[in-house]
């Protein structure tokens, strides 16, 4: 088991939240095969709706908060890229053998910067296969804003958003093309503008 | 159920004799089945198996293996435990790995740091989990069958094995 922090310092999840439709969502569960256990990677924290949605399949669900983590929270602890890679996979706490077959990364691109993104995609790779599918927000822009919101599943379209409660960490908005080019692990599949700067994003594993 | 003498023989029990009792002379855990409570005043070091229910208020170092009966963790526990049971109810803090044979329920007060294989895991509001979940909801019950020396909840002393936990 992991063992990264205690459960003392673990913060609760704000209660209070409010429903957000996702056009995009069900084409994902479209492309997964249901029939057969799924792996879930979520990077954020355990929320009551989405293991209440996902108790209705045969699954394993990982949650990684990586928002909370060092890597994140304390950046400048990790002098090389060696280390960071090393953070996110102790962040993520594989067994051995783990293919993922849906990553959930709600706002996390927008808060990695180059060295972190590499890392993050070296880290990540050996777990993906070629169905692996993803879900995340990016940016319009780089000069849009990002609320300093956390996501959950409640249905195949809808998520269930919240104000996190740790601290906003620094954004790096990336417009979509720069993210293409720093974002290796994962090809950019269809994009739906939101009314709120905030770009849904479909990704696939390029495997 | 506990034998006192016993226990304190076995186990690193530092109890006062009161604090290990039976649900029937409890009011908060009044169940139709025989249920032991690990009073709040109670530190276990060691392994604890049997078929009673048990109700954790106090702290546990070591493994808890009830897998035909239901384990509660209470606000006032303090768990570094594996855990698996037929049904496990957290209300607590848990610091291991959880096998629920039927479910694992995290009340909005609990913490878990660990991973959870059970057939059905509900996590209240409010509730901290830090770890993976395997649930399968359509996995078929599996009765577990309990060893004939091992009728009674018991405490096996590992007074030394700490690390064999892996809760590193």
């Amino acid at each position: 088991m992991s063992a990264e922090v205690t459960a003392d310092e673990l913060l609760p999840p704000v209660l209070g939240a409010w429903e957000q439709k996702s056009q995009l969502l069900p084409l994902v569960f479209g492309k997964l095969q249901l029939d057969r256990k799924l792996t879930v990677l979520e990077v954020g924290s355990a929320s009551s709706s989405t293991v209440e949605f996902f108790s209705r399949f045969n699954c394993r669900l990982h949650f990684a908060d990586l928002f909370y983590s060092d890597i994140l929270q304390n950046p400048t602890k990790f002098n090389s890229q060696a280390k960071l890679t090393a953070a996110f996979e102790k962040a993520f706490d594989f067994p051995l053998g783990t293919k993922l077959d849906l990553c959930l990364f709600w706002d996390l691109f927008n808060y990695l910067d180059a060295k972190q993104m590499a890392a993050f995609c070296t880290a990540i790779k050996p777990y993906l296969h070629s169905g692996t599918q993803g879900h995340g927000f990016g940016l319009r822009n780089n000069a849009a804003s990002l609320s300093n919101y956390q996501y959950a599943i409640k249905s195949t379209d809808a998520l269930v958003v919240s104000q996190r409660q740790t601290k906003q960490t620094t954004l790096y908005p990336l417009p979509q093309g720069r993210l293409k080019e720093q974002l290796s692990c994962f090809s950019i599949g269809r994009g739906l503008l939101l009314k709120d700067g905030r770009q849904e994003m479909l990704l696939s594993s390029p495997l | 159920m506990f034998d006192k003498r016993k226990d304190a023989k076995q186990g690193s029990l530092n109890s006062n004799e009161s604090a290990v009792v039976r649900s029937e002379d409890s009011v908060a855990y009044n169940t139709s089945r025989n249920t032991a409570v690990i009073g709040s005043g109670i530190k276990i070091n060691g392994d604890i198996s049997g078929d009673e229910d048990l109700v954790v208020k106090g702290q546990v170092d070591g493994k808890i293996t009830l897998n035909a009966n239901k384990v509660e963790i209470d606000n006032s526990a303090n768990v570094t435990a594996d855990i698996s049971a037929k049904e496990v109810e957290i209300i607590g803090n848990v610091k291991g790995d959880i096998t629920g044979n039927e479910k694992v329920l995290i009340k909005k007060s609990g913490k878990v740091q660990g991973n959870i294989i059970a057939p059905r895991v509900i996590l209240e509001d409010g509730a901290v989990f830090k770890g993976s979940i395997d649930m399968n909801p359509v996995a078929a019950v599996k009765e577990v069958p309990v060893a004939a020396d091992t009728k009674k909840a018991h405490v096996q002393p590992v007074a030394k094995k700490e690390s064999s936990l892996g809760l590193n």
